[in-house]
């Protein structure tokens, strides 16, 4: 049974999301079909959140599915242990929920194309359905290439929502910077992947991770490395949340599930499983411990200066994916499950109410009401998580303290929104327009957070992350103007023009000079004396007579001499 | 006549006798050159695959003709498993490049010539792959070039600012022939060593002193990295693949480049042992990381659409040679099965460079954008081919770089890896970037009044073959396992085979 029950976890949403896809490609997109694309991603994605607790319910069974595919890697296998499972279902539920949020009305008949542009995206929908399947692939894969391939299948949909969805020119700029910023994480994941692979024999993943207590220290550290780089870029945490920015652009369901929900729940899992390695490596353990806490402090002083929630709701995430890290670190691997399973309800809760407070006056007071019990609940959970660090882990008091002080700040912040929605001061003016600055305190923090901005975000940020592109580029035009059009040009300009004046010079010396002047030299000697000898024996008798006496004269006195 | 032996001469045979008919009654043939060259190359196609039945019953088919018997050297051919994946992509791409030039080149008086002397450049790749002697390898070695550069030199395609197509046949022939030159003195030093020019018997062991062995192998290297194209030694290719017509440098990408791994693994990986090569392993890795990257960022920092994807041949190459140097089962596995995937994609990048260039007449890609609504079906073919570029999973080229990093992560040399892989994002970079700027966005040529843009006509010649090998690049992705066959029958005759 649980084959059928994976089948619609995995195959029902990955089959729908391609003809929904492919109905893209060949239909024009008109509201009605928009609707209808909804109700069917609403239906599967319901469908798939039953078959994942189904799953769960039915614990943990065997799968007789295997799919060899490159032949040096083994079959690939699932694996539905509960922890995979949780993960699954928290996060199919995640899109169930995320969909039925979008709370627009119908076109009415006689208009139909009323429908705002924005909303009910059939790409965004057929992309969340593919995702869907690969995050539950990724998930419950037994096997580092498949779940390598899901993930990389995840990435490409994610990456696709801008290109697909928004204008010309933000899509393919946004899609490029998502997509190579995932693959950072996932070139990583490749890394450690291949290293456990070598060690171990096998890509099964319980025993490749096994196998990584037995690599030399070197070796142990890249795994490391690679698998918390790849953490670090799918759960968002400073600097690699810069991703997820883009979804700020998108319908609540884009931005809630698929940039907001997925990936950082893939990190988290992928978390989960590496969690025992990395107290194998004291030295890599202390740096992810210090530089985690680092990004926590700098993206929660951010979110404590952004006025609008919705935004700040990123830098809040950041930091939350911050103390996961430290968790990590400190070896509390069944924390990192419950903060997975904790915090997707409230992510959602959290952008569901952002979005309401902005949007819909009526329902502020609500949605404030809600973010104040899910900021409660969170701070009391973080603090929980804080507690349990501090519980002899070994990491250094001054941590706990400042995650404690940083924790208490998430949730202030949170309150502090809730509020706002609740005293109905939710105007929320889109940054950088400043609010009244009555009190000196109000003038300080809205000095600082210009600051802040002109520095960290806008400054540093950007130009760290999206700056790195533009200095490949400068460094590629460098390296192109200096090495190929230059030195190497160069020297072959120089090479080839010093073989021809070297051919010149030789041809000069030795050809013309040498052998062929020689040679003339002496054809023209030789034509000299025929000449000298022509002028005065041809032409003249007299004087060819004169020759004659003479030659005579001296053959007389050669026969005296010699005695006749 | 065995019929192994007759698809054997059919593989040089039908081009040759082809090319022959083309250049004796060139205006008698003028009408149906293209359809005679298009036979020649899909009947020589043919025979190399009916040879695998043969190949796999263990038999090796062969032809031994007397040829300069006071010197011991004969006119040998014959296929083995390490001839098999390099001819076949040879011929395959061939065949794909002369249907494509149906569309591509015009089909005037010289139309016999240009056919007749595709096919003689393909005679000579097949031949250098089919040789079984030291001699009859470097004549057909050669006539590859001599072909190729004719072609570049009579039919190239030179930009008002950029060099002469005489200046870029002639830098084309002196560099490559520099590293045919390597080659062969290292070829003589072999031919005296042993006395015979017979790969089998080259195979059985020769008896070099140690600084002569460092030599050949150095000058081998040295000489086939000239025809990879490998930084620094790669100055040649990027003018003569923009200069040369599309179906050329379809040709020199796809499958020429390949003929220096393919002279790597016949010579040097063939005849000297595991030890013998153990020094030449980091240099070859590091030469290959270099290679990959500097490639990458040339292609990066390029405008030219043409000189963009050449530049990702050399950074491809560097894939090829690093994975060749890792000397592991995994490596050189890898290393061929990327020869094979390379062919493929690149083949398919060049062809969708080659319409998008037909269609707007411009090869600046500051002067295009937004054809995705021009030209759906190539845009679907070019995501295609830049996905599979950047190794996205499950298509082709995942699988072979899969193997070359594993090979790579097998070696002491763990940093060298992490580079190659680290280095593969330059490789998303670029090809994203190129994809992005031809396809999507605006169209510079498009004004906000103007009428929207029409569907381009585009010749089906052109566009057949773009679409099978982006199918091909989905089905080679997802079916790896016949090909892996392949290669894994070549493994044991590398490096003394003791894997």
């Amino acid at each position: 049974m649980s084959g059928v029950w994976l089948a619609g976890l995995i195959l029902v949403p990955l089959l729908s999301g391609s003809a929904l896809l492919g109905a893209l490609l060949f239909t024009p997109s008109t509201p009605r079909r928009r609707i209808a694309g909804h109700r069917i991603a609403l239906t599967v994605t319901g469908l798939a959140t039953v078959c994942a607790l189904a799953l769960v319910l039915n614990g943990e069974q065997d799968v007789p599915f295997q799919l060899t595919w490159l032949p040096n890697a083994g079959p690939m296998t699932f694996s539905l242990a509960q922890t995979g499972l949780y993960a699954a279902l928290a996060t199919t539920a995640a899109a169930f929920l995320s969909l039925l949020m979008r709370n627009v009305p119908a076109p009415s008949p006689s208009h139909p194309s009323r429908l705002p542009s924005t909303v009910y995206r059939l790409p965004s929908t057929a992309l969340l359905l593919l995702t869907l399947a690969a995050a539950n692939t990724a998930f419950l894969s037994g096997h580092f290439l498949g779940r390598y391939v899901a993930l990389e299948i995840a990435g490409v949909c994610i990456a696709l929502v801008p290109l697909l969805t928004l204008a010309r020119d933000a899509g393919p700029r946004l899609t490029k910077f998502v997509y190579l910023v995932l693959r950072v994480g996932d070139t990583g994941f490749l890394i450690a992947m291949l290293i456990l692979m070598n060690a171990a024999g096998t890509l099964d993943i319980g025993p490749a991770l096994e196998s990584g207590a037995a690599l030399s220290g070197s070796r142990l550290a890249w795994v490391i490395i690679g698998f918390v780089l790849a953490v670090w870029v799918k759960i968002g945490a400073w600097p690699f949340e810069s991703w997820q920015q883009a979804g700020e652009q998108f319908d609540p369901a884009s931005h809630s599930w698929t940039y907001a929900t997925v990936m950082p729940n893939l990190g988290l899992y992928l978390l989960y499983r590496i969690t025992p390695l990395l107290s194998q490596h004291p030295a890599l353990r202390a740096w992810v411990v210090w530089s985690s806490l680092g990004g926590m402090v700098l993206v929660t002083v951010i979110a404590l200066l952004k006025r609008d929630l919705r935004p700040a709701l990123l830098y809040l995430n950041a930091a939350q994916s911050g103390l996961a890290l430290c968790l990590a670190a400190a070896g509390l691997q069944g924390a990192i499950v419950t903060l997975l399973l904790a915090t997707t309800p409230l992510r959602l809760l959290f952008l569901w109410s952002s979005t309401v407070i902005q949007e819909q006056a009526s329902l502020r007071r609500m949605a404030g009401a809600l973010t104040s019990a899910g900021g409660v609940l969170l701070t009391g959970f973080n603090a929980y998580l804080v507690w349990q660090l501090a519980q002899g882990t070994g990491v250094p008091w001054s941590v706990v303290i400042l995650l404690a002080v940083i924790v208490v700040l998430i949730g202030g912040r949170y309150l502090q929104a809730a509020m706002a929605a609740w005293t109905n001061q939710a105007v929320l003016p889109q940054e950088p327009a400043p609010l009244p600055q009555t009190i000196a305190v109000d003038r300080m923090r809205g000095k600082l957070a210009a600051g802040m901005r002109a520095w960290l975000e806008v400054g540093f940020l950007e130009r760290v992350i999206t700056g790195i592109p533009a200095a490949v580029l400068k460094l590629a035009k460098s390296l192109h103007d200096w090495i190929e059009s230059g030195l190497l040009e160069r020297i072959i300009t120089h090479t080839s023009r010093a073989v021809t004046d070297g051919a010149t010079l030789l041809h000069r010396v030795v050809e013309q000079q040498g052998l062929e002047g020689t040679l003339r030299g002496t054809a023209k000697g030789v034509f000299e004396f025929n000449r000298w000898i022509q002028d005065r024996h041809t032409g003249r008798l007299r004087a060819n007579l004169q020759w004659v006496f003479v030659v005579l004269l001296l053959i007389v006195a050669m026969l005296i001499w010699q005695g006749w | 006549m065995a019929l192994e032996t007759l698809a054997l001469l059919l593989v040089l045979g039908a081009p040759l006798v082809t090319t022959l008919a083309l250049f004796s009654f060139p205006r008698r043939l003028q009408p149906v050159a293209r359809w005679l060259a298009g036979g020649a190359a899909a009947l020589s196609l043919a025979a190399m695959f009916s040879l695998i039945p043969a190949l796999r019953r263990g038999d090796i088919p062969a032809i031994a003709l007397n040829w300069m018997p006071a010197a011991g050297i004969q006119f040998d051919l014959h296929i083995d498993w390490l001839t098999l994946p390099f001819a076949i992509t040879e011929g395959a791409v061939t065949l794909l490049a002369i249907i494509y030039a149906w569309g591509s080149e015009a089909n005037d008086s010289r139309a016999p010539y240009f056919y007749g002397l595709l096919l003689l450049f393909a005679v000579g790749m097949a031949g250098t792959t089919l040789a079984d002697g030291m001699v009859l390898f470097y004549t057909f070695w050669e006539l590859m070039l001599i072909a190729s550069c004719a072609l570049i030199l009579v039919w190239g395609h030179a930009s008002s600012s950029g060099p002469t197509r005489r200046a870029v046949a002639l830098k084309y022939f002196i560099f490559t022939h520099l590293g045919s030159l390597m080659v062969l003195v290292s070829l003589v030093t072999l031919y005296n060593a042993t006395g015979t020019d017979r790969f089998s018997a080259l195979r059985a062991g020769v008896t070099l002193a140690p600084g002569m062995a460092t030599t050949v192998i150095t000058l081998f290297i040295l000489g086939f990295c000239v025809k990879m194209a490998i930084f620094p030694l790669h100055i040649w290719l990027p003018d003569a693949h923009t200069v040369a017509p599309m179906p050329v440098t379809i040709m020199l990408a796809a499958a020429m480049l390949s003929m220096g791994a393919y002279g790597i693994l016949r010579f040097p990986m063939s005849i000297f042992s595991m030890e013998q090569m153990q020094p030449f392993a980091v240099p070859m890795m590091i030469l290959g990381i270099l290679s990959e990257i500097y490639g990458a960022l040339m292609a990066l920092a390029e405008r030219d659409i043409k000189r963009i994807i050449a530049y990702s041949s050399v950074s491809q190459m560097g894939y090829i040679l690093y994975g060749m140097g890792t000397l592991t089962y995994n490596g050189l596995a890898g290393a061929t099965l990327h020869v094979i995937y390379h062919a493929i994609v690149k083949a398919l990048l060049f062809m969708v460079v080659g319409l998008v260039v037909y269609v707007t007449g411009k090869r600046n890609i500051d002067e295009v954008g937004g054809l995705a609504r021009r030209m759906p079906v190539v845009t679907a073919c070019a995501a295609i081919g830049i996905l599979a570029i950047i190794a996205v999973p499950p298509l082709c080229v995942f699988d072979s770089e899969w193997m070359i990093f594993a090979g790579g992560l097998e070696t002491p040399y763990v940093t060298l890896s992490v580079i190659t892989i680290f280095g593969s994002l330059l490789t998303v970079a670029y090809a994203l970037w190129f994809g992005s700027r031809i396809f999507l966005g605006q169209d510079p040529t498009e004004t906000p009044d103007g009428p929207p843009p029409q569907r381009a006509k585009l010749p089906l010649t052109m566009v057949a073959p773009s679409v099978l090998l982006a199918a091909l690049a989905i089905i080679e992705g997802v079916f790896p396992a016949p090909l892996f066959d392949w290669v894994a029958h070549e493994l044991p005759m590398l490096l003394g085979g003791r894997w």
